[in-house]
């Protein structure tokens, strides 16, 4: 294999996303505008955030199928402290970050106990979303005041961009300075790609795994709260979908499924890749979304997959 | 007379050493010809070119007088060859009689039915041959490891075997049972059959062995009959006439004790009643033969392991082992022997595995300054001396000395004030080698405590101030290499018959009663008494939704139930061969709406409905098909694989059927039909339901899935074909799931492009909480069906109850989840 197709296989989301970008704003007309833009940020905001609170997880080898049903149970919380408890709007959206902290918890305790991620997060995933289920009753939705919305379409520090924009790069930056440069992230790295020499080096396992669907189902909780003020209404129902455009964007960001290699900011090209296609396929082929967005994530698997292991044997050849 | 197999002038080597070197070997008919020599000295590399496992690089083999390659083993089998090692890697979920049937081939009769009843049948023989008589069908897990490798050589001595090599044979056997084994040896013998005894315990081949041959680096050293020669004789050849230089003896270890242990016993048993002092400055061998105990014992100290009793002290201090963590903060380092497993993050660079331990120390609050990890990084390199191109290349393309050091590197850093090194220098080139004891020595000179476990005899002697001896889990002796001979310190490694107690079973009844371990028996226990349990829970449910209403047995009722039960088990039981064979299918529910959807058109338009069920099941198959193509060919992840499938089939579905399918009554009535009361639909899934069971227990493909999901590596061993058995795995999935899309839609009479979306959890739950093992290996049809009929149950009681329907989700995924948790937590106890 020739070096120059060697480099391009290790570049696959780069060039996947570049790919993605230009042929979307080429072909579809509402990209050409800057507004739309922020528009794709605000929708895709909870699968972004999702997404990156997802990448250490998967990093340590592990999965967190649950990440929707925890943002619809959190989104439901604040609907019901608030209408139902009479809670002031801003101690209901707490409590609701709060709900999503315990969920995630409640799978941080299944993982630590010996469950299989998978597995555990399976049972969660039904499990939430039939709390919120629950929760809501006879009522399908709770509605909330007009007044929310507004607060999250003012402008910031009178800069004119949405709170999602905000939120994303806070959230961006924050997982990236963890995972790339300080000790957590070292220890993820180390215990995705050997958890038993991590735990034969000392390295506190059980700890980093608990904090880190713990940490995930805070930022659901987040999520559901963003719902809750984009959408003025909280439903049981909703973001079906949600855990598996999360996951496609971690996988399409080149982060391995079994752990030990990827990095914050593939993720981000990879949720970059994702609103971006799907967002135009939305407007140009709603017919083909999902079977190009299939025939993409899987395409690009097997690419990684393939430049991962052909850079394994130059490097062991090398050495 | 010829000899029945020779080896003639066979050399092999492995990166950076020659195992054997012009090997020349001949087994006699009707003889016992031994095999001594110290660890490392090429007895395995021997056993594994022999057995056909490994081929030579350089000699022949000649079977009978003729030149033979072998293969692989089944074909050193098909020659007679037969070995049978000390660890035996099988699949812990089958049965003892399954496992050697992979080995040796399950019997089939015609049409490829397995035969089991001739398996067991020839276990058995295997079984009498050695003297046993209980049942084959337990299961291989549930003997302990002295009572399968009697199996496996039972096995061997019942079938065609003309040459029997074993390995270690009697390392877990009691004294019973090894006279046992010895009888059936010389009743093999006498047949006219030769066998290669490869053993540490020269009692043993005094009693036993006709002629013996030492091995020594590699060599043939000496080869005669037992009878002209003596146990100190051998041992002399074994350990040769040169020992290295000792160790210089400045600095022997004068310094206050560091590490104190009394009376350590282990809470599985593995040693006993360990008491030594090591002493600052000190360097302290630990020699032993392998499964003595040493390893069991440091890691017992690092605290990986559990103590049973027992005190340990650092520096004076009592300690109580809580964790590696927890030690490595008190002072003591303990670098693993399997360098590979437990001691490098291979993936990662030099750097991030050297400060892997220093982490926190390293850093500020959170944030880990890069440069201060080189730094750190850097200083070790040069400290250890460890040759590398950059310190961020892959810590697994060093070579294996280079990764050691980096591995000795990261143990330094807190300054530890007791080091416990396992086999330091084994898979190191002789360079590298001469650079660790320099640094092992330097870390001494440091003040420090180091214990240095060995299994190469002249290493441990020059390298030490002392050396320990284990024997069978307690530490025998302590010498003075200086003043002691090889020779003596080998014998006293050596277990003999009088003298030491055998380590286990003092105090309870004799081996030869109990041949089940307690956890075993559990597991054999724990599949039929879950199955019960849900029985008896599904029984329950019904007792109580018809005492409530009083209309939940009607015939109506019980149909339309045993319907959705049949539906959701059709995928159910579809699914549970890809998850027995270790693999996860999520697209099923897109690919059930997909199957349904063309057929669906199909049968709208008004073709024959006969013709729409044949285009599901194939949509589906080829469906099923794709995603294992794609999951072998891509060497991608199945959960990866199929949620992207998942996408597609859905977006294929969409574009498919652009509105609701809808198929008039009067087309479907013949499918809604009964026949003396039992629904059409539910006789389908019953007959699919026997269908599979038969294919699951009665082909050789179906145990061969339980085998790839049991054991991965043990089934790539004995040549299972991991894409074989998906491909079929996952075909058969798919014609189940194009199957049920169709008669979904016969029942439904309607289909939404988003049909079934939920149709993969609702068939993994119910696998699941049938006893389905979600890593695979373990589970059966009839405990799917349970959990189908569970899951349906509960939701009709529900409806029935007038329980809202938002308590459905909750309580599918909390059933599952107590189902999990409870199998985790039993699984504790037992083991």
């Amino acid at each position: 294999m020739n070096r120059l197709a060697a480099l391009m296989l290790r570049r696959i989301p780069w060039l996947v996303a570049a790919l993605i970008v230009a042929v979307t704003v080429a072909t579809v007309r509402a990209f050409r505008q800057p507004d739309y833009w922020l528009n794709v940020t605000e929708q895709y905001f909870a699968a972004g955030a999702l997404a990156l609170a997802l990448t250490p997880i998967v990093l340590t080898g592990g999965i967190d199928l649950s990440v929707g049903s925890v943002t619809v149970f959190a989104a439901v919380v604040i609907g019901a402290l608030s209408e139902q408890a009479h809670w002031p709007v801003g101690l209901a959206v707490a409590g609701g970050i709060a709900a999503g902290l315990l969920a995630g918890l409640f799978n941080s305790s299944l993982v630590v106990l010996g469950i299989m991620p998978l597995v555990a997060t399976l049972a969660t995933r039904e499990l939430f979303r039939g709390l919120a289920s629950t929760l809501v009753g006879e009522a399908t939705r709770y509605r909330f005041p007009r007044t929310l919305h507004d607060f999250w379409e003012q402008p910031l520090a009178g800069v004119p961009l949405p709170l999602a924009v905000y939120g994303i790069a806070f959230l961006f930056v924050l997982t990236y300075l963890v995972v790339h440069h300080s000790w957590i992230g070292r220890m993820v790295y180390a215990i995705g790609d050997n958890e038993q020499a991590a735990r034969f080096a000392g390295l506190p396992v059980r700890r980093v795994k608990l904090g880190l669907y713990a940490w995930c189902g805070l930022v659901g909780g987040l999520c559901g709260a963003a719902l809750v003020v984009r959408h003025g209404a909280a439903k049981a129902e909703a973001e079906q979908s949600l855990d598996l455009i999360a996951i496609a964007c971690v996988v399409l960001g080149g982060v391995r499924i079994t752990g030990g290699a990827g990095s914050v900011p593939r993720t981000l090209l990879g949720i970059l890749t994702i609103a971006v296609l799907l967002a135009g396929l939305t407007i140009v082929a709603p017919a083909w979304r999902d079977s190009l967005t299939g025939a993409l994530l899987i395409a690009v698997a097997v690419a990684n997959e393939a430049g991962n292991r052909w850079a394994q044997r130059r490097a062991a050849e090398a050495g | 007379m010829q000899p029945l197999v020779e080896l003639c002038r066979i050399t092999r080597s492995f990166p950076g050493v020659v195992a054997l070197k012009d090997m020349s070997l001949a087994l006699r008919s009707g003889s016992i010809h031994a095999i001594v020599g110290e660890n490392g000295a090429g007895k395995s590399t021997l056993i594994n070119v022999l057995s056909g496992v490994l081929p030579p690089d350089a000699g022949e083999i000649r079977v009978a007088g003729r030149p033979t390659a072998f293969a692989d083993a089944r074909a050193a089998h098909r020659h007679g060859i037969v070995a049978v090692h000390q660890e035996v890697d099988l699949f812990p979920d089958l049965t003892v009689a399954e496992n050697i049937g992979h080995e040796r081939g399950l019997p089939v009769r015609c049409l490829g039915w397995v035969d089991w009843s001739r398996l067991r049948r020839q276990t058995r023989e295997a079984l009498a041959a050695m003297g046993e008589s209980w049942s084959p069908s337990l299961p291989a897990a549930a003997l302990t490891p002295g009572r399968r490798q009697l199996v496996e050589i039972g096995a061997a001595v019942s079938q065609d075997a003309w040459v029997l090599i074993l390995d270690e044979p009697t390392s877990s056997l009691s004294e019973a049972e090894a006279q046992l084994l010895f009888e059936r040896l010389r009743r093999f013998r006498s047949r006219g059959s030769a066998i290669l005894y490869v053993s540490h315990r020269l009692d043993e081949i005094f009693a036993l062995a006709d002629e013996v041959t030492v091995l020594r680096n590699g060599l043939r050293v000496w080869t005669g009959p037992v009878a002209c020669t003596s146990p100190d004789q051998l041992i002399k050849q074994m350990v040769g006439q040169e020992i290295p230089a000792a160790l210089s003896g400045d600095a022997c270890g004068q310094g206050a004790v560091r590490l104190r242990c009394r009376a350590l016993t282990a809470a599985d048993g593995a040693f006993r009643d360990i008491s030594l002092d090591v002493h600052g400055g000190e360097v302290f061998g630990l020699y032993g033969l392998v499964g003595a105990g040493r390893t069991e014992w440091a890691e017992a100290v690092f605290g990986l392991r559990g103590l049973a009793g027992g005190e340990i002290a650092i520096d004076g201090r009592p300690v109580t082992p809580a964790g590696a963590g927890a030690m490595i903060r008190r002072g003591v380092v303990y670098v693993p022997e399997d360098r590979l497993r437990h001691g490098l993050c291979r993936g990662l660079s030099v750097r991030a595995n050297l400060v892997l331990a220093s982490l926190r120390r390293l850093a500020r609050t959170l944030w880990l300054p890069r440069a201060r990890e080189v730094r750190q990084a850097r200083q070790m390199v040069a400290r250890l001396g460890v040759r590398l191109q950059s310190i961020e290349q892959p810590a697994g393309t060093l070579s294996g000395g280079n990764q050691q050091k980096v591995v000795l590197g990261r143990s330094l850093d807190c300054d530890p004030k007791v080091l416990l090194l396992d086999e330091p220098t084994r898979g190191v080139d002789v360079g590298a080698k001469a650079e660790i004891y320099g640094l092992v020595r330097q870390f001494a000179a440091e003040g420090r405590a180091v214990v240095f476990i060995s299994s190469d005899l002249p290493e441990v002697l020059a390298q030490s101030n002392r050396v320990g001896v284990f024997r069978e889990g307690r530490l025998v002796a302590t010498f003075n290499p200086r003043r002691t001979s090889a020779a003596e310190v080998a014998r006293s490694a050596i277990p003999a018959e009088s003298g030491v107690q055998p380590l286990c079973d003092t105090d309870t009844a004799p081996r030869t009663e109990r041949y089940l371990s307690r956890p075993a028996l559990a597991a054999i226990l724990r599949p039929a008494l879950r199955e019960g349990a849900l029985l008896a829970v599904l029984i329950a449910l019904f007792a109580f939704v018809e005492g409530r209403t009083g209309r939940f047995l009607q015939e109506n009722e019980l149909q339309d139930l045993s319907v959705s039960a049949a539906l959701l088990g059709l995928v159910a039981i579809g699914t549970a061969p890809v998850i027995l064979s270790g693999a996860i299918d999520i697209s099923l529910g897109a690919l059930m709406a997909l199957s349904a959807g063309v057929a669906g058109r199909l049968w709208e338009q008004g073709h024959p409905s006969a013709l729409a069920a044949l285009v599901a099941v194939a949509v589906g198959g080829l469906g099923g098909m794709l995603n294992a193509l794609l999951s072998l060919l891509g060497r991608v992840h199945p959960i990866v694989v199929t949620l992207g499938t998942l996408s597609l089939y859905r977006g294929l579905t969409l574009w498919w059927i652009e509105q609701d399918v809808q198929i008039p009554l009067s087309s479907r009535h013949q499918i809604l039909g009964d026949v003396r009361g039992l629904p059409w639909i539910t006789a389908a899934g019953i007959a699919v339901a026997v269908l599979t069971w038969l294919a699951l227990n009665w082909t050789v493909v179906g145990r061969q899935v339980y085998a790839q999901g049991s054991n991965p590596s043990a089934g790539h061993r004995v040549g299972i074909h991991r894409s074989r058995v998906w491909l079929a795995a996952f075909t058969f999935q798919g014609l189940l799931v194009g199957l049920a899309g169709f008669l979904s839609l016969a029942h439904s009479g309607s289909l939404q492009p988003t049909s079934f979306d939920d149709q993969a959890l609702q068939a993994i739950a119910a696998a699941v909480v049938g006893g389905v093992a979600i890593t695979g290996g373990r589970g059966s049809v009839w405990g799917v069906v349970l959990g189908c009929l569970f899951l349906t149950t509960l939701t009709a009681a529900g409806v029935f109850l007038g329980v809202a329907s938002y308590w459905q989700r909750t309580l599918v995924g909390g059933v599952i989840a107590v189902a999990v948790v409870t199998d985790v937590l039993w699984r504790r106890r037992g083991a």
